[in-house]
């Protein structure tokens, strides 16, 4: 079945079509969610919210642009509205500290884990700015959208996140033995 | 010297350098491999694989889709009304499967599936290559789902009986057990790395692994399921 007739029989309500659409594009949808949470059970949370917008949307799709490019969008925006409403939530309440696993990957799993740990240590609005461009390829305008600021600021905020980030890494080489590492080795076992 | 500053060489990573940064990273090694790295990371982060989402996740969003009516429930998939069964039913599912498998690698594909009329409803090998068109084979889909989901309530029917049994209470047989187990996930995810299911099972089962040699090192008492 093609992804254009599996969208229209999701849009009937088709459970096999539906879980098809899934099936193909979880990990995507997942990874920005993740990135975008920082946390894994609020990506969970995130990434059911994306889905759900993304079913009941999906009527409104033409067709217009790649359905990957669209059900991402709405992940993005649904994720960070979510977060918009996490970070107000823990004003009141107050920071959540605690180490984040990272599933197992392949190859240079090692940098891997060590970027996704400092991603998730990033003050919020410089982790998100860096995720929608350094690792979504987003353009400062695209981000000055869905962020609501200008293209000026989406570039100052870049700057100053890639300046972190190394700064996190750097101390993350200096203790290689963080929980993500020993997570991964007990899978390698 | 004044170095330049992160921000400044962050900026460079995409961004062309005034004269004046040119001639300070010609002359300084340390801004230069400075920017080198900031580069090295730009890239990985660019480069970062997508992440599966935890096991159980589909089964939370179907139960949302079916709920709100954007979801037919009576085309849930066999995977989901599984999985949507109660978690000590899936965990057993989960250890007779791959004990099962692991007996399989043993002694041939033999299903350690118990006997009575779900396994009777196994169509033959026979049967199934004499299916040709999708309306039989989805009469033989549902009647496999039928047995499956049948073998499983017996099987919770057989472990239930045997509560307060020493079912793998020795420490050995549990040990060899849960061996047999990731054994059987290890050889299974190498056949197919990218299944979910059979990933998730791994993780299970090394899972189980872990806990128990914890638990058997304080002397600790848990229980199998």
């Amino acid at each position: 079945m093609s992804e254009a007739q599996l969208i229209q029989s999701a849009c009937e309500g088709d459970g096999r079509a539906v879980r098809a659409l899934y099936e193909r594009y979880a990990p995507r949808v997942y990874a920005v969610v993740r990135r975008i949470a920082g946390d894994d059970e609020l990506a969970r949370d995130y990434a059911q919210e994306a889905w759900i917008r993304a079913i009941r949307a999906l009527p409104t799709f033409r067709g217009e642009s790649r359905f990957s490019t669209w059900l991402h969008r709405i992940a993005v925006n649904s994720a960070l509205q979510a977060a918009r409403k996490a970070e107000s939530r823990r004003k009141h309440e107050g920071p959540v500290l605690g180490d984040v696993p990272v599933p197992p990957a392949g190859g240079d799993a090692l940098l891997q884990q060590r970027l996704e740990a400092a991603l998730d240590r990033l003050p919020e609005g410089m982790r998100r700015v860096l995720i929608l461009h350094d690792v979504e390829g987003y353009t400062h305008d695209e981000i000055g959208e869905v962020l609501g600021v200008t293209s000026g600021t989406s570039k100052s905020q870049l700057f100053k996140a890639r300046a972190k980030m190394r700064e996190l890494l750097r101390s993350l080489a200096d203790a290689p033995r963080s929980a993500e590492e020993k997570g991964a080795r007990a899978w390698n076992t | 010297m004044e170095h330049l500053s992160l921000e400044a060489l962050s900026r460079l990573v995409d961004e062309s350098p005034t004269a004046e940064e040119t001639g300070h990273l010609d002359r300084c090694g340390r801004c230069a491999s400075e920017l080198e790295a900031l580069r090295r990371q730009t890239t990985a982060l660019g480069a970062l694989p997508d992440v599966r989402p935890p096991r159980g996740d589909w089964d939370g969003l179907e139960a949302h889709l079916v709920a709100e009516g954007l979801l037919h429930g009576e085309e849930r998939s066999i995977e989901t009304r599984v999985a949507v069964a109660t978690p000590w039913l899936r965990r057993a599912a989960a250890v007779a499967l791959f004990l099962g498998g692991a007996a399989a690698g043993a002694g041939g594909m033999r299903m350690a599936a118990p006997a009575g009329e779900a396994a009777q409803a196994q169509p033959a090998p026979a049967q199934l290559a004499a299916i040709t068109d999708p309306g039989t084979a989805l009469a033989h889909v549902q009647d496999a789902e039928r047995a499956y989901i049948g073998a499983l309530a017996h099987y919770r029917q057989l472990v239930s009986a045997r509560e307060g049994s020493e079912f793998f209470g020795d420490p050995e047989t549990r040990t060899a057990a849960l061996e047999q187990m990731v054994r059987a996930g290890q050889a299974a995810v190498s056949q197919l790395p990218a299944d979910p299911f059979l990933n998730g099972l791994l993780a299970n089962a090394l899972a189980e692994q872990a806990a128990y040699r914890q638990a058997s090192s304080s002397d600790g008492q848990d229980g199998w399921f």
